[in-house]
């Protein structure tokens, strides 16, 4: 479970946000944390036929259901089998709330909340380890990480018929 | 405007019931302009949407049905007659506050200029009214001082009176001294029921206590069987009496006049009277909530049943529950469900103003507007109903000449029906017009690339109809040469689709075409088959299953390349479950099976056998969506939550061909 830094240089807190950093294989990546609705451990993921590859299923997240997607797979990197999946105790779902619509994102394990000011988000104008630009804001250094702070509303949707199904 | 969002909301739900009342009665005045009952409707509605609209300050809304209200008045009281002109006055009238009301929903204020349609009206009625005694023949001209009747009156009497009885027009005065006018006039009205009946009277019997009782004159018309002598002597008894007069009234009423009433009386509508009803009004929201809630508690109860507790109590204690959470869910169904004709009333004066515009003769039959549905579902139905039947008048109803050219009747036919079929509702729109073209919509696919050479040979008629629902083939361009509205038939399949329903097309050349919708009786619960398909659980609703059987690999046969079983002399497609799931089939195939379980379900209007891994039991699911990242997933509807928490989801089987 994330461990929440204490908030120390409250008073510099205006122009720091707070972001959830989770590892997905060798990287740690961020996502603003008033996006993040829960964390929670895999429950059973119905493979759901007929969607993109990157899409692991739905979940029953008390009685509403979730459609779960594969950060791995939707960032491009390197293919998990589903069965390896489910066994890894670390793994989490970090279940974000965007416009109202629950998705549950698949990661590998998730580390901690961090304070990052806008300032200190670099922009990337490449391709980073594989990773199409657009689904990047851009990347901060917090102590000895690089943290990939990650835009999910266009990694979600890249564009408008862009969706699970 | 208020500022107080509940009242609006009241507001608007009843002026969309006036509105309604409004638009039903005045296509039933222009039918049967003389039926008082309908107007009285109308006027009831105009003023009560009057009222309202005066409370919460709309004054463009108030003056309009103020100015309408005026007008119907002035018909009710025989001062003006109905024509042509006042009826499509009264419409656009309707128009307006609709448009009003529409404004008020979105804007938040009633601003619509208006004024030029009010000066019409106005001008319309200081045209047309006229004194009584010129519109309608009053009977006794020659005695102005006397009550008089009209004509219609004189039916109602006619109507209403024992044979024997004899109607009178009858003037009693009292005496210029007395102290206690009101209370002699109650006397006059209490001998004269008495006596026989009262039809009318100045003053009105019921006000009599606060009436200005002028000259001292208590005129009335009065029915009874009684000579002319014995009244006068009977109400000279009472106090005060000063003088009686009395004249006898023949009341004109000719044959074939009578005739005409008759028909008129049968073929006026019951549904014109507006009825008012205890109950009460429910946000829909308030509702899909307390839906949700029995849906959860129904998991639960699944959940509950599936531990499987070895202990007496327990045992005991389920059946209940099952039984509690069903009457509940039924009750609460029953409360969502609405008759369709809420929402079939706009279509008469939609199809009128539309056969009109495009001089075509139609008559428009409405069937099972009780049917009742899904509230929800209701208020979906509108547009693709509403473009349905629009398209059944653009283009499927020929022009009288044509009709005729072509040996039908003149007048087209468009039938709107509703009807229960099982747990399922069927709607129909059909019209017997010109049909569809199939090659024309075939010529059309190839064109957009929709499909190709290859799949149109393989394609029965059947087939090639349906290709009307895909995109980009919009009926008017296909059919007809008329251009006309942009919304594609793709646009009403798939709504009718996202309600969890189906449609398809029945056409032919010269005959007509069909229409035919059939939707889930509710969206939030249905029975459904489990069904395991490559290890996983599936839920096939109820609905759409015809029957499921066992087959033996020797029962399957070969039709084009492809497999069929042949059952009581149909043959039936077979499809492998996990081929439309896009499943990698790893045991090679079911072919190597002994024996495998077939689900028969109906799909597009047919039957396909559908092979499943292994039947599993019957159970009642509470249907969830996989919410709008995942909307429209290929052969899947839906999920629902099963015993063990998990999901399962729901094969859409509509498709699955």
């Amino acid at each position: 479970m994330a461990k929440t830094k204490s908030i120390k240089n409250s008073e510099n807190n205006v122009e720091k946000k707070q972001y959830l950093t989770f590892k997905v294989g060798k990287e740690i990546y961020g996502l603003r944390l008033n996006q993040a609705k829960e964390i929670i451990k895999p429950p059973k993921i119905t493979s759901v036929p007929n969607t993109k590859d990157y899409i692991l299923g739905v979940i029953n997240l008390r009685g509403q259901v979730v459609p779960v997607i594969n950060l791995k797979n939707k960032l491009g990197l390197t293919e998990e089998s589903k069965l390896d999946i489910e066994q890894d105790k670390s793994k989490k779902i970090v279940v974000i709330n965007i416009n109202g619509m629950l998705i549950g994102v698949y990661v590998d394990g998730v580390n901690e909340v961090i304070n990052i000011s806008v300032e200190d988000i670099e922009g990337v104008s490449e391709k980073r380890n594989g990773i199409r630009e657009e689904f990047i804001k851009g990347v901060s250094t917090y102590g000895d990480y690089l943290i990939i702070v990650l835009d999910i509303d266009n990694l979600l949707f890249e564009n408008k018929e862009e969706k699970g199904a | 405007m208020s500022d107080n969002n509940e009242y609006l909301e009241m507001f608007f739900a009843e002026s969309e019931e006036y509105i309604m009342v409004l638009n039903d009665n005045i296509l039933e005045l222009e039918n049967d302009p003389e039926n008082m009952d309908v107007l009285n409707a109308m006027f009831r509605a105009a003023h009560s949407l009057k009222g309202m609209a005066a409370t919460m300050r709309f004054d463009h809304l108030t003056e309009l049905t103020h100015k309408m209200e005026n007008m119907m008045d002035q018909i009710r009281n025989h001062k003006m007659g109905v024509n042509t002109e006042i009826i499509d006055l009264l419409f656009a009238g309707i128009d307006y506050v609709e448009e009003m009301v529409r404004k008020i929903k979105e804007d938040g204020n009633d601003e619509i200029d208006v004024s030029n349609y009010l000066a019409k009206l106005e001008k319309k009625i200081n045209e047309d009214t006229k004194p009584v005694a010129e519109d309608n023949k009053v009977i006794n001209e020659d005695d102005s001082n006397y009550l008089s009747i009209t004509e219609d009156d004189s039916y109602t009497i006619q109507d209403n009176k024992k044979e024997l009885d004899s109607v009178y027009s009858v003037n009693v005065e009292l005496s210029s001294e007395t102290q206690f006018k009101q209370v002699r006039a109650s006397m006059i009205f209490k001998k004269a029921s008495e006596l026989g009946y009262i039809f009318k009277s100045v003053p009105n019997k019921e006000n009599v206590e606060d009436a200005n009782i002028d000259d001292d004159l208590v005129k009335m018309i009065f029915i009874a069987n009684h000579d002319p002598d014995n009244i006068i002597n009977e109400f000279e008894k009472i106090t005060d009496i000063e003088n009686v007069e009395l004249k006898k009234i023949e009341l004109k009423v000719t044959e074939e006049k009578d005739k005409n009433k008759n028909k008129k009386t049968k073929s006026k509508s019951t549904s014109s009277k507006f009825e008012v009803s205890s109950s009460v009004r429910v946000d829909i929201g308030k509702l899909d909530k307390l839906m949700n809630m029995i849906g959860e508690l129904l998991i639960n109860k699944t959940r509950l049943e599936a531990l499987n507790i070895q202990s007496e109590g327990f045992k005991d204690v389920l059946p209940q529950l099952d039984r509690v959470t069903m009457e509940l869910h039924h009750t609460v169904m029953q409360i969502r469900m609405e008759p369709i004709g809420v929402m079939f009333n706009r279509f008469p004066r939609m199809i009128r103003d539309l056969s009109k515009s495009s001089n075509k003769e139609i008559d428009f039959v409405m069937e099972g507007k009780q049917t009742e549905l899904d509230r929800s579902i209701i208020d979906e139905l509108g547009d693709p109903l509403t473009h349905l039947l629009r398209n059944a008048v653009d283009h499927g109803i020929e022009k009288p000449e044509e009709r005729a050219k072509n040996g039908k009747e003149k007048t087209g036919t468009v039938n709107l029906r509703a009807y229960q079929k099982g747990s399922e509702i069927i709607i129909e729109v059909e019209d017997d017009g010109g049909g569809i073209n199939v090659e024309r919509v075939v010529q059309k696919a190839r064109e957009k690339e929709v499909i190709t050479q290859k799949e149109v040979e393989e394609m029965d008629r059947d087939k090639k109809l349906q290709l009307i629902f895909e995109p980009g083939l919009s009926t008017n361009e296909t059919v007809s040469n008329v251009s006309g509205r942009g919304v594609g038939m793709d646009v009403v399949k798939k709504t009718i689709e996202g309600l969890d329903g189906e449609i398809y097309i029945r056409s032919e050349e010269n005959k007509g075409t069909k229409f035919v919708i059939s939707l889930p009786l509710t969206l939030a619960i249905q029975d459904a088959l489990m069904v395991k398909i490559n290890g996983e659980i599936f839920a096939i609703p109820l609905s759409a299953i015809s029957e499921t059987l066992m087959i033996k690999s020797e029962e399957i046969k070969q039709v084009k390349g492809y497999d069929v079983i042949v059952l009581r002399d149909n043959t039936i497609p077979l499809i492998d479950s996990r081929e439309s799931l896009n499943i990698e089939i790893e045991d090679s195939s079911y072919k190597e099976k002994d024996e495998m379980p077939v689900v028969i379900v109906k799909s597009g209007g047919k039957e396909i056998g559908l092979i499943v891994e292994e039947l599993l039991y019957q159970q009642e699911i509470v249907i969830k969506s996989l919410g709008d990242y995942l909307d429209n997933v290929k052969n899947i509807s839906g999920a629902t939550i099963i015993g063990d928490g998990e999901v399962a989801l729901i094969l859409d089987v509509r498709d699955i061909a």
